[in-house]
């Protein structure tokens, strides 16, 4: 197995309402390795995002805390760090691209300035070699006369384009994992396949690891290495690709799994749902948290704390189902 | 792009003959006339002299011919002179250009300057104490009258504190100093700024707020930036447009606001010129500060129009 990049270990946040404190995530341990893609999936609102905005120490500060674990990078604790530690992190080691790329790029400047703003933080470069890198990395995300579009502004782009370039500058400071927050969600799905492409393409040629965060099973299936399923705020199910597709154990992978549509099956089948609602934060208990929706579920699921079961390998699962 | 700003120029122009009429109209209507007041103290004249000298002076015409006249001789170039003393007008403007320009600028600065920071530090950091601090001043800025807040003013730092002098521009019997001009400056232009700070600090503050949920603002601090360049190169700058508008929006309060102000300190610019002009039914100079005033806003206006599209560079391609 190759070298790990970041380890996040009993990860919790918590967020602060009005005076009470409601726990967004609890209890979630994941590593990276280099150069591989971890995807985290899982519906609105199971923390997924918040997961990732941690890593990078960009939940608001006035109303989140991480109040419990660790994120290491590369054996560094990113919680501990202060502000002016982590902003030599962000962008330079760990860099982000965001579900939106019509409002993630500033309207008022050119995508030139916005990018050689980043190389120039983290690198002591003249503006003209900072120049040179960014054209380079518009080319390597396939951005036709690139130099032409340095001195464009975002408004003149499409989604799919201003997607690449967020890419690109993601990229520009060789930054060793991309977490990608629903790169493809705002796009349209031939734009989502050529951003995926390239996205792969990158990973390739500088052996950047990727952390990314979808709903979508197929995007899941086409990019993870690894996947960690992710419910109520809590990891479900952890494992390699393999893993989940073949041997998903936990009743809410599975019942992931079966509701995508399938161009083979029965079209007078009607479509699988798993039935209910996520319950609200304030309603979480001791038990298990699908348990109101799961299909199997037994008295003790209700009253009892879930431990994981490991199913070999990095395989785990929080289910007290026996395994067969 | 140069198309719409000569349309600017064009519609302003309309718009600044239309005004003097109102305003020739309205000067006019008002009850006496300049011979009156000419006349006061003199004892009384016979009706025949009053009529031949109102005939004289061109006030037995009907208005709108007088009007005629004026525009005439206005686009030739003659603003006419004062009834009171005889002097062109122009060469009375000339003197009293200066002293409004200076005293309208540095408001308008201080205004800035206490509203922007302040603005943006209460979105910044919202309930803190700053962010109350500013509430209260906004308040106090936009629920007082202003000869109010510049009676106060002169009463606490020019009467009780001594700190600056009452009124006047210079000191009347020392050399004309910057010093001295500054003194004679610092009361009148906080007061009049401090008067547009309210609406500006709460404009700043929500723009400010806004632009900060933006998406782009998330990426700027993923980027590693420093909250300064994040709050200074991002949201200020995308904060700017409505806080542009705000700023034309109070530029031609400002100018009439000054009025009060000029009055108030004995300011010797164009709006005591006004005032006194009123008073004594000398319609020249009336006319003349008008077109002076109305010009110079206009021409801020359409300065801060091409302003949007270089803060903005959308704006510029829209049209």
């Amino acid at each position: 197995m190759s070298e790990t990049l970041l380890e996040v270990k009993d990860l919790q946040v918590d967020f602060l309402i009005g005076k009470k404190t409601m726990t967004a995530v609890h209890d979630i341990s994941f590593q990276i390795e280099k150069g591989r893609t971890l995807a985290i999936v899982g519906e609105s609102g199971c923390g997924k995002s918040v997961t990732a905005t941690s890593i990078m120490r960009l939940l608001p500060r006035e109303t989140s805390r991480i109040a419990n674990g660790e994120i290491l990078l590369e054996g560094t604790d990113l919680v501990k760090m202060s502000e002016k530690e982590i902003r030599k992190i962000r962008g330079n080691r760990i860099a982000m691209i965001f579900q939106d790329p019509m409002t993630a790029l500033n309207p008022v400047y050119t995508i030139g300035k916005q990018m050689i703003e980043m190389c120039r933080v983290h690198n002591k470069i003249s503006k003209a070699e900072a120049y040179k890198k960014c054209v380079q990395m518009l080319e390597i995300v396939g951005i036709p006369l690139p130099e032409q579009r340095m001195n464009e502004y975002p408004y003149q782009m499409s989604g799919g384009m201003r997607q690449r370039i967020m890419i690109a500058m993601a990229l520009s400071c060789d930054a060793q994992l991309l977490i990608a927050d629903e790169p493809t969600t705002a796009l349209d799905v031939t734009i989502q396949a050529q951003v995926l492409d390239q996205m792969r393409k990158v990973k390739k040629e500088f052996h950047t690891a990727i952390l990314l965060i979808t709903h979508d099973m197929g995007v899941v299936a086409e990019m993870a290495d690894d996947v960690l399923v992710m419910y109520a705020g809590e990891i479900v199910e952890y494992g390699t690709v393999e893993d989940i597709f073949e041997h998903p154990t936990h009743p809410y992978t599975t019942g992931l799994l079966k509701s995508i549509p399938r161009l083979d099956s029965d079209d007078r089948e009607e479509l699988f749902t798993i039935d209910g609602v996520v319950p609200a934060l304030s309603e979480f208990g001791v038990g298990c948290r699908f348990a109101n929706r799961c299909h199997c579920v037994s008295e003790n699921c209700k009253t009892a704390g879930i431990e994981y079961q490991n199913l070999g390998g990095k395989h785990i699962c929080r289910c007290n189902l026996p395994v067969d | 792009m140069l198309k719409n700003i000569g349309k600017r120029i064009l519609f302003s122009i309309v718009v600044l003959f239309a005004l003097t009429f109102f305003v020739f109209l309205l000067s006019n209507m008002m009850s006496g006339n300049a011979l009156d007041v000419v006349l006061q103290g003199e004892g009384t004249i016979s009706e025949e002299a009053y009529q031949a000298l109102l005939h004289e002076m061109g006030l037995d015409l009907p208005i709108p011919v007088r009007y005629w006249n004026w525009l005439v001789n206005f686009l030739h170039g003659d603003m006419g002179t004062s009834t009171v003393n005889g002097q062109p007008v122009w060469s009375i403007l000339k003197e009293r250009i200066g002293p409004t320009l200076i005293l309208t600028g540095s408001s308008l600065l201080i205004a800035l300057l206490i509203s922007i920071p302040l603005g943006i530090m209460s979105a910044y950091k919202p309930y803190s104490f700053w962010d109350n601090f500013a509430s209260a001043l906004a308040f106090v800025g936009s629920s007082m009258p202003g000869f109010m807040i510049c009676l106060f003013g002169i009463y606490i730092f020019s009467v009780k504190l001594g700190w600056f002098p009452t009124s006047g521009m210079y000191y009347s019997n020392q050399p004309h100093t910057i010093r001295a001009l500054l003194e004679h400056l610092a009361l009148p232009a906080i007061l009049c700024g401090l008067q547009m700070t309210g609406s500006l600090i709460k404009q700043t503050r929500s723009a400010v707020l806004e632009v900060m949920n933006e998406d782009y603002i998330k990426t700027a601090r993923s980027k590693g930036l420093s909250e300064f360049a994040v709050v200074i190169r991002h949201v200020f700058r995308n904060a700017l447009i409505p806080i542009i508008t705000t700023i034309s929006l109070s530029i031609p309060w400002l100018v009439g606001g000054a009025v009060i102000v000029e009055k108030i300190f004995s300011w010797p610019g164009m709006g005591s010129l006004i005032i006194s002009s009123i008073n004594s039914r000398d319609y020249n100079p009336i006319m003349g500060a008008t077109v002076i005033i109305c010009t110079t806003v206009m021409i801020c206006n359409i300065l801060l129009d091409i302003l949007y599209t270089i803060i903005d560079p959308r704006l510029a391609k829209e049209k």
